[in-house]
């Protein structure tokens, strides 16, 4: 396993704790899942995405951009953690 | 190529002076950092668009990208009449530059104002104070210095913000006029609210107009309110409803003349301060706030301002100038610790203009209370059935949309649509 995707797991499996906790959603829900479209399945709504950008904050030290609060991918606890490991990588020469 | 809607002249504070200025234009500095108040302007060169939106996002800045034009607008009605489809719609995100190149199909986004993650950095915030308190001397002897001859109104809810923004607009407007709405259930009863407002109104030597709102005059309202309140969510459009009756009031009391006429209020304090409970009304909750801690959440309802109109559109919409000095202020206020109590800080603020029993009296809510607990606007308005979806759709038709279209999703934590990239649909 890289060191990339061991860290975007480790990130996916940090922000699926907060948006289960944000969203209250049961252990047992199989209609949850990394791919699940947070808004549109109605588990996050606009009060839960301002807890969960606080939480993001607090958990990883990064401030979601407005261009990423609307890239398709913020949808998705998968893309959530694609964006967030790319801004927590150094840019590299 | 570009076509713009922007009736809302620019009201800033720059260099030491006041001004009001063509939305196209922005004050005589570059630094946007040492500018206050309240600005949206849009600047072409070329194939480059250039729009730009003050620090907390008070001027709104729609933009649309079709297949051959860009338009920017401050009322999303007017983007939708001029063709635009609500999905290509965006907001220029407040405190930020935005570049739009058309020939290179590139947008790019500068900040140039950042909030602090989180507020109350200051443990022992006497000098912010100071700072502020200055400022907001500063901020209104220097709009008295640019418009000596305005005709100024004040919106006056019986509240500390507004009783403070009231004694000092009275020390440099001798002619000077408070407005304070109240609930008109049929009794003849004020409500305590408004009981307060015209105490201080009398003990400040400020004239008071009130302006009472029976069910039906509230519900006419709503539409206004929306379209130009810009937010179909409880909260703002229960403000922009109180607002538009006020504009009413003050734009049929003034005839029109050469001089701007300026209202002056008390709003943003509460989002500074976090000054936020949600309302209980027939078991739901309204008004509900994310559950973070107070730090955070002044933050969050800071960034907020930016997604919702009901002042400047409001009373803009009336050919009125709204100034909201707390603006100004901004940036000190979020320094000052949460656990410090609203009544210690417009105190500080104060410096002994405000009488001692203004402090002492439970906060209200002017579209909230009427004389009793159950009447006023929230629960006028939930009892004829106008919240959640419902308020979504009579927005749609107020901003002309021919379709209702679904609006989650269009304001996340605080900010409106932006795009990530290019648009593909854009030209």
């Amino acid at each position: 396993v890289s060191p990339t995707a061991y860290a975007q797991a480790t990130i996916r499996a940090t922000i699926e704790r907060l948006v289960r906790d944000i969203g209250n959603i049961a252990p047992d829900d199989s209609r949850f899942g990394e791919s699940t479209d947070l808004f549109d399945s109605g588990y996050i709504d606009s009060l839960g995405i301002v807890s969960l950008t606080a939480r993001i904050e607090t958990e990883f030290g990064v401030t979601p951009t407005e261009q990423d609060l609307f890239d398709p991918r913020f949808t998705t606890i998968a893309g959530m953690a694609e964006i967030i490991a790319a801004r927590l990588t150094p840019n590299r020469p | 190529m570009l076509e713009t809607y922007l009736p809302i002249p620019n009201a800033v504070w720059a260099t030491n002076a006041f001004s009001l200025i063509n939305a196209h234009h922005l004050p005589g500095t570059d630094d946007l950092t040492q500018t206050t108040g309240r600005f949206a302007a849009v600047r072409r060169s070329g194939d480059t668009i250039v729009m730009t939106r003050d620090t907390f996002g008070l001027n709104k800045l729609y933009f649309a990208l079709d297949r051959r034009r860009l338009l920017a607008a401050n009322y999303l009605a007017d983007l939708v009449s001029a063709g635009a489809c609500l999905d290509a719609i965006y907001a220029v995100p407040a405190g930020t530059a935005t570049t739009v190149d058309l020939r290179r199909r590139t947008i790019h986004l500068r900040r140039y104002h950042h909030l602090p993650p989180a507020a109350g950095a200051e443990a022992v915030p006497h000098e912010q104070l100071a700072i502020a308190r200055d400022q907001l001397t500063d901020s209104i002897r220097q709009v008295a210095a640019a418009y000596p001859s305005a005709t100024v109104a004040v919106c006056l809810s019986g509240g500390l913000d507004s009783a403070l923004i009231a004694a000092l607009t009275r020390q440099h407007f001798a002619d000077l006029t408070a407005y304070t709405y109240t609930f008109d259930d049929g009794t003849g009863q004020l409500s305590p609210d408004a009981i307060a407002a015209e105490r201080l109104a009398r003990r400040l030597g400020i004239r008071i107009r009130l302006v009472r709102a029976d069910e039906s005059k509230i519900l006419n309202a709503l539409p206004r309110a929306l379209r130009f309140g810009q937010d179909w969510r409880d909260f703002n459009l229960h403000c922009a409803i109180v607002n538009e009756l006020l504009a009413e009031a003050i734009a049929s009391d003034i005839p029109p003349n050469d001089q701007p006429v300026l209202v002056v209020t008390g709003d943003l304090m509460n989002e500074f301060l976090g000054d936020y409970t949600p309302i209980r009304y027939r078991d739901h909750e309204y008004y509900s706030l994310p559950d973070i801690g107070p730090d955070l959440l002044r933050i969050s309802l800071v960034r907020g301002l930016q997604c919702g109109d009901r002042e400047v559109g409001v009373f803009a919409a009336r050919g009125l100038t709204v100034l909201q000095p707390y603006a100004n202020l901004g940036d000190h206020l979020l320094r000052v610790p949460s656990r410090m109590a609203k009544r210690d800080v417009i105190n500080v603020l104060a410096g002994g203009l405000l009488p001692p029993q203004s402090y002492g009296r439970a906060k209200a809510r002017a579209q909230i209370g009427g004389p009793t607990p159950r009447s006023g606007i929230l629960p006028l308005l939930v009892d004829s059935g106008r919240h959640g979806k419902r308020l979504e759709h009579e927005f749609c038709d107020a901003i002309g949309l021919a379709h209702r279209s679904p609006l989650r999703g269009r304001i996340r934590a605080g900010t409106y649509r932006f795009p990530h990239q290019f648009p593909p649909e854009a030209p």
